[in-house]
């Protein structure tokens, strides 16, 4: 290079360079821009390279052209200017040509035009609702079942259907959406904690989803559908509410202080579920509402309220569980050790278990035969008067059971009939005592002791209805046994499945195995719970999991008249 | 002025002194006094001359007398001093649609509404009231009739250098263009004496209170090195010729004449008054560059010291101290500084000895205060700087073509705020990855200014920057011929329909165009802010700090 | 170093804020995304004004360095808020996947961009040869005019025509307009030592007065090549801004459809 000199040989200096013109000399792409230049409108205003000046000289009358061409520009031509003082050189005219940033400044508008095009393009008509979709609909608010729903609409994705407030048209959207940014999209409300609000919309959910028990009558502030339950996530079902959603409130502790103040205040009445199948046990509701802050299951829920509360199962029914599942002598039924499931079953749903019967899952052991010489004579079971007319017709029992079952004939079994009573009898001392002794025995006192004495499975065939009942006898009315009461859930809030379950043990869970007495309480903690259900364990961890937010379920979807949407 | 204000003043001295004969016919004395000068009336308290601005006319009394504030001087706002008007917001917005559309528009003389410096309407007298008042605890000297001042500020073209006001009764002045003043001097013997002897009156003494060891001289050891000083001008006063020739032959530094040489028995120290002078050491069989001096910058104490300290060990000068382009410089001879300066000065003010590897070292800076610190300029550089004499520029545009992306937004810019039209060329010398583009610098010594027939162009007063004011452009071009950095183009002007004016001969009617720096506008030069990749620069090269500093940003 | 460094530290340290405060916000603000879009919206309005300001260079608007400091590190602190607007998931709607991909095209086009603002002005002040834009088709013909003529020349003089005949064979073409644009940006000089082997070639055909003739030749091929490598590197560094720009309003264009859409079928619902 050379050192300190304008590095580009003939580089003309004298002439500013402008790359601010918008227009560039036609001839400047050979090399030769001329002098004059476009004009600022493109225009090519090439003339002659210079004006002749007539040249009078003194007493000429005619004069002479001369050229004038300046010295930038090569100084007078040789050849001067013709006769009639046109300059001689023409300059040839071009097509001026937009210098590179004017072409930049055409690019990008030509890029605006075509984007706004494409948008005006997309944005109405028949290609809206696509152009614009987020993303797919659930396959609950699509498709050709939701498509009959409205008439109107043939197939596909009906956006007014939902967002009835989104006019059609251009005009109409922007109307809309100035509409929501003064409403419920006003600036202040991006960026409260608490924005939702009943909208519009969720009146085009009501018109379908009517009916639906609201969560709590202590909620404080209203919610709108769209906060929980999302749409445009894709097809396919809805997506499941997320936990935040719950935890949204049930994790604000202002949101829950509220709510609590509200619970208080209004009347009970308000917070009645609607019945749930099957018998739960009773907790009763809190007087402050469920208001405990939670922020996540295995963290900060709390205890299931019948653990925590300690209520004790009031069933009355006298249950061992240790004993029955020891495997010994007792837990033992036809050579078989006992297990779980041989008395609880599930029920039809698979959800839960069925209630304990004694049909099914005691009498097998416990007979309720009372005399010792015909064990095969059993009491009925389920009423206290079935029971004690059984009794008061003893003659006839054994009658009826000599000619049934050992083949006597009317005579012989007559004379059975009277052999047995007599012999009862005499070991009761009469018949009164004998309903006594068959009512309140229960395996250690009572009227019968000799039965009282019996071990193992001897004594399970023969003892009174006190063994497992809660029986009083007073004189007047006689014998009354309370009926014993099992719950089938105890969790009051929640539900549960133990089909899901399966692949636990159920002692994993409940502690039978330890438990001595029916007051005890066999539901897992939840700990023991959470051990699974976290982060950590792997399992499922989601409100929705044990939790539904509505106490009804949504009306039937097709038997509902579709209200006109407001 | 008028024929009868010529043929009084040829009646007055010095002019019935002067020998008509010994001016050409070019130049003939009456055409000088009648082009180049003209009368004017000052009122008492009117001020003549600001300290501080720049000005290119000295001023001879005529009748009346004036006041010279000699120290500590006139506040600046006192004297009305203040920076030139620039566009208001609304104005300097109304630029992005108001710009002519067209290239070069010229829209006639008045039609610019901006306040350009220099415009003969634009002299407005200011006349201070209360004047004894203003003028008390302030040391003043009076100038009579006959008594010429000013001269030093238009020859040099520096800026002024007192303030001076008219005293009461007002005064009668005869202003002379520098141009007048420098016929004068070619032709008129006795007007070179005259401005020789008040300058050594007047000028020696501010310009020696620069020397960084005066304070320490008693007043009668400042007399003797005032008495002794010698003033010493190298080089053509229009360089710019001479420089074009030697880039055309491909200069070297020894082809520069020397004012002192390496070697030589250092006779006195050399004190740069204007202009530079390029410090060079013998290196191989050329000179090195390793600085240069500018105004106020000594060269020779420290031989001179050491040979005093140590007369046994006596050492040559140094360095070599060229010429380049007009130098004035100041010589105190040896024997005064051996005299009277070393011994009044306190040791600790000594400058060094000069060990045996004195000569690897480059002790000079251009100013002063930062002698000790050399420059850490590269060579090549440095060489770079000085051979094209960019030197010379207080607002040259360096460019980093490492960073540049040549996105011309520099130009843009610059076409923004010029009513269209660029008034720089992004090209020119680069050395290594900096150009200095083809910008007006500003220069320190501005030698466009010397062939101006109209003062068209001119330092613009409060900064001075050097602008052209269109309107008494002629087209002569002579200030672009003169310029040695390519910085000044002749434009055609058109009317606002693009149409290229052209005089009564039919020819095109030129006009000299530059950066003007910005000057009326919001926030300084507009290229150096439209620069997105931080490449440009405006920068003062007359001390190469700010490059160095620039360089290793 | 430590004021070289604060640019990025700071970007940095802004767009862990941002991560951090969405992290913060995300659960307590039902609304964040909406926020999140209009800081988008506004980090692309306010890159756009760098556009703007160079519009209005009269005004003393910080100078334009600054600006595009501020541009480069705000354009890729936007990418950041751009992925968390989008919670770092591809749309799927046209419309939105159009206008994500607009921006992740410009934001592209603007890195792209900001490399080659730094890589090629270095090859240039190499290349040397230094030449405004504008002016390269003049100094271009300069060239080919002081090629013909000498080429013209050397004939008479040595009676021979095999240097006019390469020439016009192979010279004529590179030297009668710009050639090798995409060698040129490819950094390869293998189209110049093509031509200029063939020049050696040549020369054992050549008599005295052609060979030196060939030689000077060489020299202005060389020039040539020099002048386009700058033709295609300036070319380069103002073409990016074609996709850069018109994106840019493009971009603005759906975002402004966007948030209509957006608040049109929000419903007041969340």
């Amino acid at each position: 290079m050379n050192e300190g000199r304008a590095p580009t040989p003939d580089f003309d200096a004298s002439r500013y360079e402008r790359p601010n013109s918008k227009w560039v000399c036609g001839h400047s792409r050979e090399g030769c821009p001329c002098r004059v230049g476009p004009s600022p409108s493109g225009q090519c205003r090439a003339t002659t390279e210079c004006s002749p000046r007539l040249v009078l000289q003194p007493g000429e009358t005619k004069g002479t052209w001369a050229c004038t061409r300046p010295a930038a520009w090569g100084g007078p031509c040789k050849t001067g200017p013709l006769p009639d003082g046109r300059c001689c050189r023409e300059v040839a005219p071009c097509q001026p040509e937009r210098s590179l940033r004017a072409r930049r400044g055409l690019v990008t508008r030509a890029a605006l035009a075509s984007s706004v095009a494409a948008l005006l393009f997309g944005l109405s008509g028949g290609n809206r609702d696509s152009f614009v979709n987020p993303r797919p609909l659930s396959r609950s608010h699509s498709g050709v079942e939701f498509a009959r729903l409205e008439k109107g609409h043939a197939g596909g994705q009906g956006c007014t259907l939902c967002h009835t407030d989104s006019a059609t048209g251009l005009a109409g959207l922007a109307r809309s959406a100035a509409r929501a940014s003064r409403a419920s999209l006003r600036p202040a409300s991006l960026v409260s904690e608490h924005p939702k609000d009943l909208s519009r919309m969720d009146r085009s959910c009501l018109a379908c989803h009517q009916h639906k028990a609201f969560h709590q009558a202590d909620v404080a502030e209203a919610t709108s559908c769209s906060v929980c339950h999302r749409e445009h996530q894709g097809a396919g079902p809805m997506a499941a509410v997320a936990s935040a959603a719950c935890t949204n409130c049930h994790g604000d502790w202002r949101r829950m202080a509220a709510s609590r103040k509200l619970s208080e205040a209004l009347p009970a009445g308000l917070f009645a579920k609607a019945d749930t199948p099957g018998f739960v046990h009773a907790a009763p509701r809190p007087r402050w509402g469920y208001t405990d802050l939670i922020t996540s299951f295995a963290v900060d829920h709390p205890e299931f309220r019948v653990l925590r509360d300690k209520s004790p199962d009031l069933n009355t029914l006298k249950f061992n569980h240790r004993l029955h599942l020891s495997g010994g002598e007792v837990g033992t039924v036809g050579g078989h050790p006992l297990d779980c499931a041989y008395c609880h079953k599930a029920d039809a749903a698979k959800a839960y278990m069925a209630p304990v019967t004694f049909e099914a899952s005691c009498r097998a052991c416990h007979a309720l035969n009372f005399d010792p010489g015909n064990p095969a004579m059993t009491l009925p079971h389920g009423n206290v008067a079935f029971v004690r007319a059984y009794l008061r017709s003893l003659p006839l029992q054994y009658a009826d059971f000599a000619s049934r079952a050992l083949g006597m004939n009317a005579t012989q079994a007559a004379g059975f009939a009277r052999e047995q009573v007599r012999s009862l009898l005499r070991r009761d001392g009469s018949g009164e005592l004998l309903e006594r002794s068959v009512f309140l025995s229960n395996g250690k006192e009572g009227p019968t002791p000799e039965e009282a004495g019996l071990k193992g499975g001897a004594r399970s065939q023969v003892q009174g209805c006190a063994l497992c009942h809660e029986v009083s006898w007073t004189a007047s009315e006689g014998p009354k046994v309370t009926p014993p009461q099992t719950p089938e859930r105890w969790l009051t809030l929640a539900s549960f499945n133990h089909a899901a379950h399966s692949a636990t043990a159920c002692t994993e869970c409940h502690a039978a195995a330890a438990s001595d007495r029916t007051s005890d309480v066999l539901l897992p903690s939840q700990k023991t719970c959470a051990r699974c259900h976290s982060e950590k364990g792997g399992a499922r961890d989601s409100c929705t999991v044990c939790h539904t937010y509505h106490n009804e379920q949504p009306a039937a979807l097709a038997k509902e008249p579709l209200a006109s949407t407001p | 002025m008028s024929a009868i204000e010529v043929a009084r003043l040829l009646r007055i001295a010095p002019f019935k002194d002067m020998d008509p004969a010994n001016f050409p016919k070019s130049a003939q004395l009456q055409d000088i006094l009648k082009n180049d000068a003209r009368l004017r009336h000052f009122e008492a308290g009117e001020i003549i001359v600001r300290e501080g601005d720049y000005g290119t006319s000295a001023f001879m009394v005529l009748s009346g007398s004036a006041e010279v504030v000699l120290s500590p001087g006139l506040p600046p706002r006192l004297v009305g001093r203040s920076e030139a008007k620039r566009r208001g917001i609304f104005r300097a917005l109304a630029q992005l649609w108001s710009n002519s559309r067209e290239q070069e528009v010229y829209r006639g003389v008045g039609a610019r509404r901006g306040a350009v410096a220099g415009d003969p309407g634009s002299e407005r007298g200011v006349v201070l009231q209360d004047v004894p008042r203003v003028l008390s605890g302030q040391r003043t000297a009076t100038i009579e009739a006959g008594d010429v001042f000013g001269e030093i500020a238009a020859l040099s073209r520096m800026p002024r250098t007192a303030t001076i006001l008219a005293n009461a009764g007002g005064a009668e002045m005869l202003e002379i263009r520098w141009q007048g003043l420098r016929d004068l001097m070619r032709y008129a013997p006795q007007v070179r004496k005259f401005i020789d002897t008040i300058y050594r009156e007047r000028a020696l003494s501010t310009y020696l209170e620069e020397l960084p060891f005066m304070r320490h001289l008693s007043t009668e050891a400042k007399r003797q090195l005032m008495d002794a000083t010698q003033f010493e001008t190298y080089g053509e006063y229009d360089w710019s010729g001479e420089y074009k020739q030697l880039m055309q032959s491909g200069s070297t530094a020894s082809q520069e004449p020397t004012i002192a040489a390496e070697g030589d028995y250092p006779n006195g120290i050399v004190m740069v008054r204007a202009g530079f002078a390029r410090v060079t050491q013998r290196y191989g069989r050329g000179h090195r560059t390793l600085n240069y001096l500018g105004s106020g910058s000594m060269y020779g104490f420290e031989e001179i010291a050491h040979n005093w300290r140590q007369p046994n060990n006596q050492v040559p000068l140094q360095y070599t101290l060229r010429v380049i382009g007009y130098t004035h410089v100041l010589v105190i001879p040896a024997s005064v500084i051996e005299s009277v300066v070393l011994p009044a000065l306190p040791a600790a003010l000594l400058p060094p000895l000069m060990g045996p590897a004195a000569g690897s070292r480059a002790p000079f800076a251009a100013e002063p205060e930062s002698r000790e610190a050399p420059s850490s300029l590269p060579p090549d550089v440095m060489e770079f700087v000085t051979k094209n004499r960019f030197y010379n520029g207080t607002e040259a545009m360096v460019i980093d073509m490492d960073r540049c992306t040549r996105c011309d937004d520099c130009v843009r810019a610059c076409a923004a705020t010029h009513d269209n039209n660029p008034r720089f060329l992004r090209h020119g010398p680069i050395h290594d990855n900096l150009m200095v583009a083809q910008a007006c610098m500003h220069c320190t010594d501005p030698v466009c200014m010397i062939g101006c027939p109209t003062g068209a162009i001119h330092r613009e007063t409060f900064h001075g920057n050097v602008v052209i004011n269109p309107d008494s452009c002629i087209g002569c071009s002579a200030c672009a011929n003169h310029c040695p950095y390519g910085a000044i183009r002749m434009v055609e002007a058109r009317d606002e329909s693009g149409t290229i004016i052209v005089a009564s001969d039919s020819k095109p009617i030129n006009k000299a165009t530059k950066c003007d720096l910005c000057i009326d506008q919001y926030g300084g030069p507009a290229c150096e802010r439209a620069c997105p990749h931080d490449a440009l620069k405006r920068m003062n090269l007359n001390t190469l700090k700010e490059l160095a500093d620039w360089i290793e940003r | 170093m430590l004021a070289r460094a604060a640019w990025p530290s700071a970007m940095l340290a802004a767009a862990a804020a941002c991560v951090g405060a969405f992290e913060l916000a995300e659960p307590r603000f039902p609304r964040i995304d909406f926020v999140t879009g209009w800081v988008l919206l506004f980090l692309a309005l306010f890159l756009t004004a760098y556009n703007l300001r160079k519009k209005v260079a009269v005004l003393p608007l910080l100078s334009a360095r600054i600006w595009l400091r501020v541009h480069s590190w705000v354009g890729l602190l936007a990418t950041v808020v751009f992925g968390l607007h989008l919670r770092w998931q591809i749309p799927r709607g046209p419309l939105e996947a159009i206008l994500a991909a607009l921006f992740a095209a410009v934001t592209l086009s603007g890195i792209a961009g900001w490399w080659l603002s730094i890589a090629i002005p270095r090859r240039l002040t190499g290349a040397g040869g230094e030449i405004p834009y504008e002016r390269i088709p003049v100094v271009m013909r300069g060239l080919r005019e002081r090629a013909e003529a000498l080429v013209v020349a050397a004939i008479p003089e040595s009676g021979a025509t095999t240097l006019a005949d390469f020439y016009s064979a192979r010279l004529s073409p590179f030297f009668s307009g710009p050639s090798n644009f995409a060698s040129h940006v490819l950094g390869s000089r293998r189209a110049l030592n093509g031509l200029l082997s063939e020049i050696g070639e040549l020369k054992r055909y050549l008599g005295p007065v052609e060979m030196s003739s060939s030689v000077e030749l060489a020299a202005l091929v060389r020039e040539k090549d020099t002048l386009d490598l700058h033709r295609a590197m300036q070319l380069t560094l103002k073409g990016w801004l074609f996709i850069h720009i018109p994106l840019t309003y493009g971009m603005l264009a759906f975002a402004a459809a966007h948030v209509v859409v957006v608040y049109a079928f929000s419903g007041g619902a969340r």
